[in-house]
């Protein structure tokens, strides 16, 4: 299995492909590959999206990273079906990296955000039917008859008249003859004629990841390749202790099968072995010193603190909409605070790098291509055309593979050493040296007065926020789930869910040495907490119901799909029935606003120990409206894994941070949630012929306020105290302690 | 040349290692089964679970020298038509699946004890292998249909 014998040498492939390429405009442009080639399989899908070959294959080449969220079989199925492919004669291939991959917004090649689907439909549907066109063309003159008489069906192309019929197979060769049509003269699929758009077909990556032979980042292996550890400074901003001496060298060196220790930028030191235990002793044995870093006493309370006091300055303005002059009515407030989150992905960061004269190779679990790619360049002085990604399966991704820094520092131990590298990131270096969700606090004032409605809305929110490389700062990703900012300047509106007087939207930005980043759903973590339980609260003060309140105040001209969303939770989860008195019912719903947007709702329902404070989630409902939907098993499973993560992160999860650097190491100072606390999940999946929106990133931020509104409700059905839970996590403590200074009803 | 017998799935290997040498080490790194995974090395993810004579264990957490007279079965030794891996592909295990052989070898190790566990034994015995994509409920639908399909086959078969 090593990873000469997986690049299959210099296959010979007879075929032609199809290459889409997207221009700096955007646009589309496709390429035809001749027939008879005599190519390294290796180089030549490099841009191709689709080939054919003559022994009838389709291969479908994805550019997207498969992290579990099942690219690699919703893509080509969008491509098979356009191509009126037979699904069991398609293959699929990961892409090298290049820009015919790139994501047509981002303009990079990258697994982000959600956005496989939603930025890649239409040029997936394009491509299918670009090629499918070729292919009745070349049959229509084979047969010199004309094209308007043949039709293409399930890898045939067919003309009825007189019964001829020929395969993709026996196509291919006459096809890659032609010229390719015009956008125009394709003719996309009305969705009633969709052959798989829409199903849920087996997952293509799942057989091997079961028999236990699909590769990971770190299932490859080179000749001669060594094992890496790196020891990183354990302080925000530490250096090593002494310029000379800082570590012991000689005793890393010394111990059997290290082969080298290589000093690297940020005062980090890395340790290559034969072996990965020589790998550990040697790391062990530098025995490395460092100072106390930059912020020697830095803790959570400290970070906490640095919060506390931004919540007490002005914010930045970021909507200010409707008339603030009405008179206000009953008030509810609250102040929201959640902690520093990490990705703690099962397969931490890990790659295999050889860097030779006139090539590098990298295989990694990477979420970012295009970064890996110019990263490497710089590295290795190589042109960028030099650096092959070989992107393996990712064991979670998250977001955290977005980053290039681990790929970084394998490609310069590669170089320093002149060795094939296998870089290991133990868990304690994957939670110790993270990039993680900002810690945040959040002010949150509403009013609302009967026959009127909801008068205003007041949000204020404060964290770190999200730096770009190139200097930009994602002020979007601060606010997102509250309304959507827009990614440029000059783009801002509203997509707040109710209907509101006068919302005032607003920020503050601190700057604190936890480096912090993109975690799957990013903002809509905090803010949709904020909001839902703020909505919760307002209508308890109202004395309405939470379902009815959300009802009668949503915003049904901007949101008319939340409506029905609504309902359908509802119905779903028995709301208007009475609840056995131990068990609370909440709910939260939200617009996940990238474009092209998706819909959730979620009703939780949960009980309480008044005792010990423990919460108990037993069944969930979901209703998700994502658009159209390629393949709605998937989706299911997105929303159940992604309301498991959520609920992790909102019961469980805190990053500890102490003596200026992160504290916790491995999963028990770092717990996640485990099986006996998982609820049963029932996921409906909306029809919907909208575009296709996300739906990975979508799923977490419901479960933490639908379980806080849940928790409001049972414990004041117990007890008659009112238990607004606005700090996360939810730990029993923090119930406890909420509940003994909560008010009686 | 230190060099250690070791039984994975019915097949003698020697491995280059010496006896204290971690297990996962020696089964995905020095013989390439690498369909056992490194999560945590420190016996709190069980992604790194293999059976020791039919008891599942964390072969991070284990040496080379104590299974050296034992049988050692990897994901690898599961066929694929066997009742667990059946079970799992009907269930549809539809995340990244870094965590599904250590699911698979626990769910094994644990339905060698009992053939026709309740909700409560599942959970038990699966709660020690995370998952972070969130797997759960579908791992215990899983875990009760492979006990069917497991009652269901020939003792030989198992
Ligand atoms: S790697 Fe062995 S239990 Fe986590
Ligand atoms: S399936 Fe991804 S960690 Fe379990």
């Amino acid at each position: 299995m090593t990873a000469e014998i997986s690049r299959r040498g210099f296959l010979k492939v007879s075929g032609f492909s199809v290459a889409v390429l997207l221009t700096s405009k955007g646009c589309r442009q496709a390429v035809v590959r001749k027939g008879q080639l005599d190519v390294d399989t290796d180089a030549y899908p490099a841009i191709a999206w689709i080939r054919i070959t003559p022994d009838n294959h389709v291969t479908v080449i994805v550019g997207r990273s498969e992290l579990g969220q099942g690219v690699h079989t919703s893509l080509p199925m969008i491509i098979a079906d356009e191509l009126e492919a037979d699904w069991n004669r398609v293959k699929v291939e990961m892409a090298p990296a290049g820009k015919e991959f790139w994501d047509p917004v981002y303009q990079e090649q990258s697994t982000i955000s959600s956005s496989s689907v939603r930025h890649m439909w239409t040029d997936l549907r394009e491509a299918g039917a670009a090629m499918r066109e070729l292919l009745v063309r070349a049959a229509a003159r084979r047969w010199q008859v004309p094209r308007e008489q043949c039709r293409a069906e399930m890898q045939r192309v067919i003309h009825a008249a007189s019964g001829r019929s020929a395969t993709y197979g026996e196509l291919c060769l006459a096809a890659a003859e032609l010229p390719l049509p015009s956008k125009s003269d394709l003719s996309l699929k009305d969705p009633s004629q969709f052959r798989y758009i829409g199903t849920s077909k087996p997952r293509i990556d799942i057989p091997g990841k079961l028999a236990g032979t699909a590769q990971y980042g770190m299932d490859v292996f080179l000749d001669g390749m060594l094992y890496a550890l790196v020891a990183r400074p354990p302080a925000f901003g530490a250096t090593f202790a002494t310029a000379i001496g800082a570590y012991d060298e000689k005793a890393a060196r010394a111990v059997p099968g290290v082969r080298d220790v290589v000093r690297l930028p940020g005062d980090r030191v890395a340790v290559c072995a034969e072996t990965p235990s020589a790998a550990f002793a040697g790391k062990k044995a530098l025995a490395p010193r460092w100072t106390g870093g930059s912020h020697p006493d830095l803790d959570n309370d400290a970070l906490d603190k640095v919060l506390d006091d931004a919540l007490q300055k002005d914010g930045i303005t970021v909507l200010d909409e409707g008339d603030g002059a009405l008179s206000p009515g009953l008030e509810v407030s609250g102040r929201f605070v959640t902690p520093y989150l990490h990705h703690a992905t099962i397969e931490p960061p890990t790659c295999l790098v050889r860097v030779a004269a006139d090539r590098c190779d990298i295989w990694a679990p990477t979420q970012i291509q295009s970064r890996n790619v110019n990263a490497a360049a710089k590295i290795t002085g190589l042109p960028a055309d030099k650096i092959h990604i070989h992107t393996t399966y990712l064991g979670g991704g998250f977001g955290r593979k977005s980053y290039g820094d681990f790929v970084d520092e394998g490609v310069l131990i590669a170089k320093k050493t002149g060795q094939p590298i296998k870089l290991l990131w133990t868990r304690e270096d994957d939670i110790r040296h993270g990039i993680y969700l900002s810690s945040s606090t959040a002010m949150a004032k509403a009013h609302y007065k009967s026959g009127v409605g909801i008068t205003s809305w007041k949000h204020k929110v404060v964290c770190d926020p999200i730096k770009w490389e190139d200097g930009g700062t994602d002020v979007h990703a601060t606010v997102e789930g509250v309304i959507n900012k827009g990614r440029s300047r000059t783009y801002a509106r509203s997509h707040f869910l109710y209907n509101v007087s006068h919302l005032n939207v607003s920020y503050v930005h601190t700057d604190r040495p936890v480096p912090v980043g993109y975690l799957r759903s990013v903002g809509f973590f905090h803010n949709v907490f904020a909001v839902e339980t703020t909505i919760d609260a307002l209508a308890f003060a109202a004395r309405k119901d939470p379902l009815q309140f959300r009802l009668d105040h949503l915003n049904r001209k901007q949101h008319p799909r939340a409506l029905a969303l609504l309902n359908r939770v509802a119905e779903m989860s028995g709301w208007t029935k009475k609840t056995p008195e131990n068990r609370g019912m909440g709910l939260a719903h939200y617009y996940f606003d990238r474009f092209p947007g998706s819909y959730l709702a979620q009703v939780a329902e949960v009980s309480v120990d008044i005792q010990t404070g423990v919460i108990r989630v037993h069944r969930v409902f979901c209703a998700a409206d994502c658009g159209t939907v390629v393949h709605p098993g998937q989706v299911v499973a997105q929303v159940e894994g992604g309301t498991i993560m959520g609920l992790s992160m909102a019961l469980k999860e805190r990053l500890l941070v102490e003596a200026g650097g992160v504290k916790a190491s491995n999963y028990h100072d770092y717990p996640i949630l485990r099986m006996d606390e998982a609820p049963e999940i029932t996921v409906h999946v909306m029809d919907s012929r909208e575009p296709p929106g996300g739906i990975g990133d979508a799923s977490p931020p419901l479960i933490g306020p639908a379980v806080a509104n849940a928790v409001f409700d049972v414990v004041r059905r117990q007890t008659g105290k009112q238990v607004r839970l606005r700090r996360l996590p939810l730990t029993p403590p923090t119930v406890v302690q909420t509940l003994r200074k909560a008010p009686g009803s | 040349m230190p060099d250690v017998k070791l039984t994975i799935n019915g097949q003698v290997h020697r491995v280059n290692v010496t006896e204290d040498e971690i297990l996962l080490w020696a089964i995905r790194e020095h013989l390439r089964l690498t369909g056992t995974k490194y999560g945590c090395g420190t016996g709190l993810c069980g992604a790194c679970t293999v059976l020791a004579d039919g008891k599942a264990i964390r072969a991070c957490t284990e040496t080379v020298g104590n299974n050296k007279d034992k049988q050692i079965t990897t994901i690898e030794g599961i066929a694929e038509d066997h009742p667990l891996k059946r079970a799992w592909m009907e269930v549809g295990m539809d995340q990244c699946a870094y965590c599904q052989p250590g699911q698979i070898m626990q769910a094994a190790g644990f339905l060698r004890t009992v053939d026709n566990p309740d909700e409560e034994e599942i959970v038990a015995a699966m709660s020690a292998i995370l998952c972070r994509c969130g797997t759960y409920p579908r791992i215990k639908k899983a875990v009760h249909l492979a006990a069917k399909l497991l009652r269901e086959t020939p003792a030989d078969k198992r």
